[in-house]
C-alpha cells in the first residue's frame, strides 16, 4: 500500500485524547494559548452558521472548514503582522485569525463583490483564489518581491493536496527553491480534492515533494494546533533569515462536503468521517488546556458565549448586504475599462 | 537511486558490450555518425543561406539520443523535443523525407506543413510529431503509455525533453500521474547543460534532475550521455521494466549542448574551457567509434566506410528533398481538423520545386 496518508513521522505535541506527548512548550504565554482556544471556537461556530446561511439562500455557495481548523488558525498564528497570507478558497479560519473582516470577506460568498471587499494590502491576506494552486504562484512572486526589498517579510501560501498535482505548485515551488524566497507552502492534506481521494493525487507523501526542489518538508498533525503553531513558526523563521522555502504537510480533514453543491456521501464512507470526528481538534486542544490547568469550564463555555453572540452580528451585517453597485463589475475590474465593455454598458445603462 | 555511471569497461566481469551483438554495436555506430554528419551538413548548409527555417542542433547529445531510442522496440512510441532529431532517426525515420521536411516537400512528413524541426512519423515508426511548447509531448506520452495499459499491451511509451522544460508543470503532472498509475512510460531528460542561455543552476536547485524522482515515487537515474552504451543499458532496463508493469522511471543523460540553441545563437555565455574540455574529452561519437576499434569489432578502414556511408546518404538525402516538389496551395485546408482522407491519399506532387 502507499504511505500517503496519516503516519508515525508527523510532528505531534499534543495526543487526540489532549495529553501532551511532545514538548509543549512552543514559545506562547498563556494569554496565547488561550487566543488560540478562542479563534478555533469562533472559527468554527462561524463555519457552522455559514452552511445554514447558503441553505437558507443567503450565501451562494459556500465551501466548509470544520475539521481543519487547527490547521489554519495555528498555521496564522505563527505569521507576523507584515506578513502576506495567499489563501484559497477554504481558509475562512486563517482570515479570522489574521484578523481580516469577516463580513467584508463573506461578500464573496453572497456575491455582492467580486473578490472580498476587504483591503488585501492592509489586511495581508491576498483575495479567496478559486484557480487551484494559482495563489501558491502569488505567493512566490510576493516573496521574490519582499527578498528584493529587503522588507524581511515572509510569504505563506494555502492549498490542498489536490493542489499539490498541479503544475503551478511545481513551476511556484522550483521558483521558490532557485531564488530562495521567503516562501512557507502550507498545504492542507485534508484527504480529498472534491472526490479525488489522496492515494489518486500522489504515490509518496506530499511532504516528499520538497526533496525534488531542495527544500524542508515537513508532516505534522493538522489537528494539533500547537504542532501547527510550532513547525509553521520555524519555517517562517527560516525564511526570515534567508534560508528559503518549506514545504510543510498538515495532515487533516475536511468533515463537510467539499461545498454547499457537494454530497459527499456519494464518495466516501460515514466511518471514515466518524473516525476523523474523534481526532477533533478543537476537542483536543479543550482538553489539553484544561488538563494543562491553562483554562477552566468557565472559559470555554465564555469563549462560546462569545463566539455565539460574534457570529449574530455577522449574520446580522451579512443578510443585509443588497447587491453590488451596478457598475463594480466594470469599474473594479479594470483601470481602463475595453471600448467593447464601456460601449455594451453604456447600451444597457441608457436602456 | 541515483546512479552515476560506472566505469563499466574497467568494472572486472562487467559486460562491456552490454549484451549487444557485433552487428548492433556497429549499428549503433553508423546511428551516431549519421547523426553528427546530418547535424553538421545541415548547419553548413543553414548558414550558407541554402536551408530555410530554423535549426536546433543536437551536437554533443548523439550518446543521449542514439542510447534511449535505441532501447525502444517498432510498436513502442517516442515524443521528442526540438532537439532530438537524432532520436527520431534512430527509431528508424527516414532521412530522405526528414531532408524533404526541411526543405517544406511533399516527401517530408507533414506534407511541406512545416519548414522545420517539427517532424514526426505516427503512424509509420510511432515517433509523435514535435510540438513546440516545452514539454507539452511529457502529458501526451503519459496518455499513450495510459492507453496502452488499459489496452493490455506491451508497449512502452518515452518522453524526452530538456533541463530546461522540467521546470515546467507539465513535467510535474506528467510524472505524478505517470506514478500514480504506474504507466509503462520512461522520462528522459536530455539534461545539456542549458535552456538557451539559462544554466542549470538557475533552472532548479537540487544537484541533480534525477533525485526528483523520489518526489514522484519513481526510480531515477542519472547517466553520462558521452558513453552511449550506458545510456542504452540505463534505457533497456527503464524500457523493459516499464513493459514488465513496473512502472515509470526518470532517466537524466547528462550532455552538453555544443551549439547555441537554434542556428541563429553564438552561445557566448558558454563558458569556453567547458565547450572545448566536452568537446576533447567528451566527444560520445568519437569515443565510441574508439571503443570498438580498441576491442576490434571494427577497424580505421571500417570506420571509414561507415562515415563514407553516411556521407553518401547524405547527399542522396539532399537530391531527393530537392527533387521533392512543393505541396499545392490547394491542399493547405485538407487533413486539418476532421480525417477528410488526405492523410491517406497521395498527395497531388503538382507543386513544382521552384
Ligand atoms: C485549476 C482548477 N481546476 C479545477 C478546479 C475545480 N476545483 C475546485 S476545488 C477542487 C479540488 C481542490 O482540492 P484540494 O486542493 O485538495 O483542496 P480542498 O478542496 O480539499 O481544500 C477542484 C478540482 C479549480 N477551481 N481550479
Ligand atoms: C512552454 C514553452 N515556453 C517557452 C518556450 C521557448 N523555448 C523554446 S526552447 C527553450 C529552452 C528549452 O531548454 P531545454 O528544455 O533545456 O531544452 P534544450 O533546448 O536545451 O534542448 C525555450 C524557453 C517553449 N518552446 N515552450
Ligand atoms: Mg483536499
Amino acid at each position: 500500500m502507499r504511505d500517503t496518508g496519516p503516519s508515525d513521522d508527523m510532528v505531534r505535541h499534543v495526543a487526540p485524547d489532549g495529553t501532551a506527548v511532545g514538548d509543549v512548550d512552543v514559545g506562547l504565554d498563556e494569554g496565547d494559548l488561550r487566543e488560540l482556544l478562542r479563534l478555533m471556537v469562533r472559527a468554527r461556530r462561524l463555519d457552522r452558521e455559514c452552511m445554514a446561511l447558503q441553505r437558507q439562500g443567503e450565501l451562494t455557495v459556500y465551501p466548509p472548514f470544520e475539521g481543519q481548523e487547527a490547521a489554519q488558525v495555528g498555521s496564522a498564528f505563527a505569521l507576523g503582522p507584515s506578513d502576506f497570507v495567499f489563501p484559497s478558497f477554504r481558509e475562512l479560519a486563517a482570515a479570522i485569525a489574521r484578523g481580516v473582516d469577516v463580513v467584508e470577506y463573506l461578500q464573496y460568498h453572497r456575491g455582492t463583490w467580486h473578490g472580498g471587499a476587504y483591503d488585501p494590502i492592509a489586511a495581508r491576506f491576498a483575495p479567496i483564489c478559486v484557480p487551484v494552486a494559482t495563489q501558491i504562484v502569488h505567493a512566490v512572486g510576493w516573496a521574490l518581491g519582499a527578498k528584493l526589498d529587503g522588507i524581511g517579510a515572509c510569504a505563506l501560501a494555502y492549498f490542498g493536496d489536490g493542489a499539490t498535482s498541479e503544475g503551478d505548485f511545481h513551476e511556484a515551488a522550483n521558483m521558490a527553491a532557485v531564488f530562495r524566497v521567503p516562501v512557507v507552502l502550507f498545504c492542507q492534506n485534508n484527504g480529498w480534492a472534491i472526490s479525488v481521494p489522496l492515494s489518486e493525487q500522489t504515490a509518496v507523501p506530499i511532504a516528499r515533494r520538497a526533496g525534488g526542489y531542495g527544500f524542508p518538508g515537513v508532516r505534522v498533525d493538522g489537528n494539533d494546533v500547537l504542532a501547527v503553531y510550532a513547525v509553521t513558526r520555524a519555517a517562517v523563521e527560516r525564511a526570515r533569515a534567508g534560508e528559503g522555502p518549506t514545504l510543510i504537510e498538515a495532515i487533516t480533514y475536511r468533515i463537510g462536503p467539499h461545498t454547499t453543491a457537494d454530497d459527499a456521501t456519494r464518495y466516501r464512507a460515514p466511518e471514515e468521517v466518524e473516525r476523523w470526528r474523534r481526532l477533533d481538534p478543537i476537542e483536543r486542544y479543550r482538553r489539553f488546556l484544561l488538563g494543562a490547568g491553562i483554562v477552566g469550564e468557565e472559559f470555554v463555555a465564555a469563549c462560546e458565549a462569545e463566539a455565539e453572540a460574534w457570529v449574530a452580528e455577522v449574520r446580522t451585517a451579512v443578510t443585509a448586504l443588497g447587491p453590488p453597485p451596478e457598475d463594480e463589475m466594470v469599474a473594479f475590474a479594470f483601470a481602463e475599462p475595453p471600448t467593447t465593455l464601456t460601449r455594451e454598458w453604456r447600451e444597457r445603462t441608457d436602456a | 537511486m541515483v546512479t552515476s555511471t560506472p566505469e563499466r569497461a574497467r568494472t572486472p566481469g562487467a559486460d562491456w558490450r552490454v549484451g549487444l551483438s557485433d552487428d548492433q554495436l556497429k549499428e549503433l555506430l553508423y546511428l551516431l555518425k549519421l547523426c553528427r554528419y546530418f547535424d553538421e551538413r545541415m548547419e553548413a548548409l543553414y548558414r550558407q543561406g541554402r536551408l530555410p527555417g530554423a535549426i536546433y542542433s543536437g551536437r554533443g547529445q548523439e550518446g543521449t539520443h542514439v542510447g534511449v531510442a535505441y532501447a525502444l522496440r517498432p510498436e513502442d512510441s517516442l515524443f521528442p523535443t526540438h532537439r532530438d532529431l537524432s532520436a527520431q532517426l534512430t527509431k528508424g525515420l527516414d532521412l530522405k523525407r526528414v531532408m524533404a521536411q526541411y526543405w517544406g516537400r511533399i516527401d517530408g512528413y507533414t506534407r511541406g506543413r512545416d519548414g522545420n524541426s517539427h517532424v514526426g512519423d505516427w503512424f509509420g515508426h510511432r515517433t509523435w510529431t514535435v510540438m513546440s511548447h516545452l514539454p507539452i509531448a511529457y502529458p501526451v506520452a503519459c496518455g499513450a503509455a495510459l492507453a496502452y495499459k488499459r489496452r493490455g499491451e506491451a508497449r512502452v511509451a518515452m518522453g524526452i525533453c530538456g533541463d530546461g522544460a522540467t521546470s515546467n508543470g507539465r513535467w510535474h503532472e506528467a510524472l505524478n500521474v505517470s506514478a500514480i498509475h504506474q504507466l509503462p512510460v520512461v522520462w528522459v531528460v536530455n539534461n545539456n547543460q542549458y535552456a538557451y542561455s539559462t544554466p542549470n543552476p538557475l533552472e532548479f536547485r537540487v544537484p541533480t534532475i534525477a533525485e526528483r524522482a523520489a518526489a514522484y515515487g519513481m526510480p531515477g537515474v542519472r547517466v553520462d550521455a558521452q558513453d552511449v552504451l550506458e545510456v542504452y543499458r540505463v534505457a533497456r532496463e527503464a524500457v523493459e521494466r516499464a513493459r514488465e508493469g513496473g512502472g515509470p522511471t526518470l532517466i537524466e543523460c547528462v550532455s552538453l549542448r555544443w551549439r547555441g540553441h537554434a542556428g541563429h545563437d553564438p552561445a557566448k555565455y558558454v563558458p569556453k574551457e567547458l565547450l572545448e574540455r566536452y568537446m576533447r574529452e567528451k566527444d560520445p561519437v568519437a569515443r565510441f567509434a574508439s571503443l570498438l576499434i580498441e576491442r576490434g569489432v571494427v577497424d580505421e578502414e571500417e570506420v571509414k566506410r561507415v562515415q563514407e556511408r553516411v556521407e553518401n546518404e547524405f547527399d542522396e538525402g539532399y537530391r531527393f528533398a530537392q527533387a521533392s516538389p512543393f505541396p499545392v496551395p490547394e491542399d493547405v485546408t485538407k487533413g486539418l481538423f476532421t480525417d477528410d482522407g488526405y492523410w491517406a491519399s497521395e498527395p497531388s506532387r503538382e507543386g513544382g520545386t521552384g
